[in-house]
């Protein structure tokens, strides 16, 4: 039985805007459109998780894409936060990230993020990612849909 | 054996005692007698002859003791307390100093002992000067090590991000305006895109070239075999791609390495074999091995396109090519890096310019003696399904089979 797909609300949580905006274009090449969201660093990540401030009206996303290298909090803070909280520890995280380091990915693990990938070098690649992670998370896995 | 020590030391000064003793004792005896004798004697010419005897005897006997006295001061003693001393410095107190007394040759003896002493604490303590100055090096070095393999990483790291903007970018400009620019545009994008491509492989093999002996730096036994089947397993894909042939020496000696740095080398070297292949043809690679005087000399001969003779140099120099970038790809850092790693384990590598019909380079290894050699029974072997490998022994056999 084929489910409905219907779009999903994606945060990104990624500073730098050259990175922003590619990820934008690579989602925009999928036939479904989902909302991307972003937050600049990781308090802005946070205040939007909570629905705090200017983020009232957020939408409780479906998918956090999590770049680790971020101002302020920094991006394993984030992780840690958001999986330490009875709230929000169902949401799933993937870790989106030009690090390969060994250490980067098993304390992203360890600190139970969902999945952990390298932001290929190629853009050709970078997309084909995107993709495969949209595929995944909408239409492979079924995802948790608290109604608030 | 401090027991034997001061035995020996207490029987010198009892045997001087002892002997004395007796000389005394005799004398004195031999008195007693004269007396008794001059007692029982008649008058006259005997008495006389007695009594002078009896004044001998107690002159010798007082000599005797004086005599004893005196060594005894002299240099029984002080040979005994040179003995403590000298002891007590052997057993391991070299800052105890040394006493002089008694005659002049004992004092002079015994100041002699007193400088060895001296002279040979102060080399125990520049040696320990010494080492501590080492290891202060070897620290600095150790930190420097650490600094230089995080900048590098850094610099690498923080090198690839802006290459990845214009790489990607030019890609979307393509993708997104693609019909909107005409071909030399397109080209124009095609080249900037090329070019930050290249300038990523050349920071990715700059840094693994950095790293030799840096990061990669273990001094254990390896089995060179081992590291072959390594190599021959990541080369898996290309060598069944291009139907190579890999021909293996049926023994490889252990050498004292990093297995990292010398499966690069193998992989290098037949990647490479691989690579320049003559077109219509598949690549033959034959590796062989030979020990003599503690060295194993292996040479790796292809049946490819073959390198010039005028460039057996330029070839072993970081990042430089022979072919332009259309024809063959790669940053032109193996044959370096192979360079690096064999000269690193203490050998050499270099083209044999006389061979013709593709290219044979050779290269010593000093190697483990067999007693430390890991490629003894007991090794899991691992079995790897490299298309068409053969021993030499075998193709040896092949050949005198077709005799008949």
């Amino acid at each position: 039985m084929d489910m409905p797909v219907s779009p999903i609300e994606v945060l990104l949580v990624e500073d730098d805007p050259g990175d922003e905006l590619m990820t934008r274009e690579a989602f925009k090449d999928h036939k479904v459109h989902n909302t991307l969201h972003v937050a600049r660093d990781g308090e802005e990540a946070i205040e939007f998780l909570y629905r705090r401030g200017k983020y009232a009206d957020a939408p409780r996303p479906d998918l956090v894409l999590l770049d680790l290298n971020l101002p302020k909090y920094d991006g394993r803070e984030v992780l840690a936060r958001i999986k330490g909280d009875e709230d929000l520890n169902s949401i799933p995280v993937v870790v989106l990230t030009t690090s390969e380091a060994e250490e980067d990915i098993v304390r992203s693990y360890k600190l139970h993020a969902n999945a952990y990938v390298t932001k290929p070098v190629d853009f050709e690649h970078f997309l084909e990612v995107v993709r495969q992670i949209d595929d995944f998370f909408v239409t492979v896995v079924r995802l948790p849909r608290p109604r608030d | 054996m401090r027991a034997q020590r001061l035995y020996r030391r207490v029987s010198i000064q009892r045997s001087s005692e002892v002997g004395f003793g007796a000389a005394a004792l005799l004398a004195l005896v031999a008195a007693i007698l004269t007396v008794g004798e001059i007692v029982s004697a008649p008058s006259g010419s005997a008495r006389w002859y007695a009594v002078t005897v009896l004044v001998v005897l107690i002159v010798l006997l007082l000599v005797v003791v004086s005599l004893f006295l005196l060594v005894n001061k002299g240099v029984i003693r002080p040979l005994a307390r040179l003995g403590e001393d000298t002891q007590l410095v052997a057993d391991g107190d070299p800052g105890y100093r040394v006493r002089g007394s008694g005659f002049g040759a004992l004092t002079s003896l015994s100041s002699d002992i007193e400088g060895m002493r001296r002279r040979i604490t102060h080399e125990l303590d520049s040696r320990a000067e010494d080492q501590q100055t080492l290891e202060e090096q070897a620290e600095e070095l150790r930190r420097s090590n650490a600094e230089l393999e995080q900048f590098a990483y850094v610099a690498s790291h923080d090198l690839q991000e802006p290459l990845r903007k214009v790489a990607s970018f030019c890609q979307l400009l393509e993708r997104r305006y693609g019909d909107k620019l005409d071909d030399s545009a397109r080209q124009y994008i095609g080249f900037a895109v090329d070019g930050a491509k290249r300038m990523q492989e050349l920071i990715n093999d700059l840094l693994a070239f950095s790293r030799v002996g840096r990061l990669h730096d273990r001094r254990e036994p390896v089995a060179l075999a081992a590291t072959l089947d390594n190599a021959l397993r990541n080369l898996s894909v290309s060598l069944e791609e291009s139907e190579a042939e890999v021909v293996v020496p049926p023994e490889l000696p252990g050498v004292t390495g990093d297995r990292t740095l010398l499966t690069m080398v193998w992989q290098n070297l037949i990647g490479n074999a691989v690579k320049f292949r003559t077109p219509d043809s598949s690549p033959r690679v034959v590796i062989e091995a030979e020990e003599t005087d503690g060295e194993c000399q292996i040479t790796v001969t292809d049946n490819g396109i073959g390198i010039d003779a005028q460039f057996a140099d330029k070839i072993f120099v970081i990042f430089q090519r022979l072919h332009s970038r259309d024809t063959y790809g790669g940053t032109g850092i193996g044959l370096a890096l192979c360079r690096k790693i064999v000269e690193y384990h203490g050998g050499r590598i270099w083209l044999d310019t006389d061979h013709r019909d593709g290219a044979r380079f050779i290269l010593t290894v000093p190697v483990l003696p067999p007693a430390d050699d890991p490629a003894d029974p007991g090794r899991e072997t691992v079995d790897v399904p490299t298309p068409r490998t053969q021993t030499v022994d075998a193709l040896a056999s092949e050949g005198s089979e077709g005799v008949d």
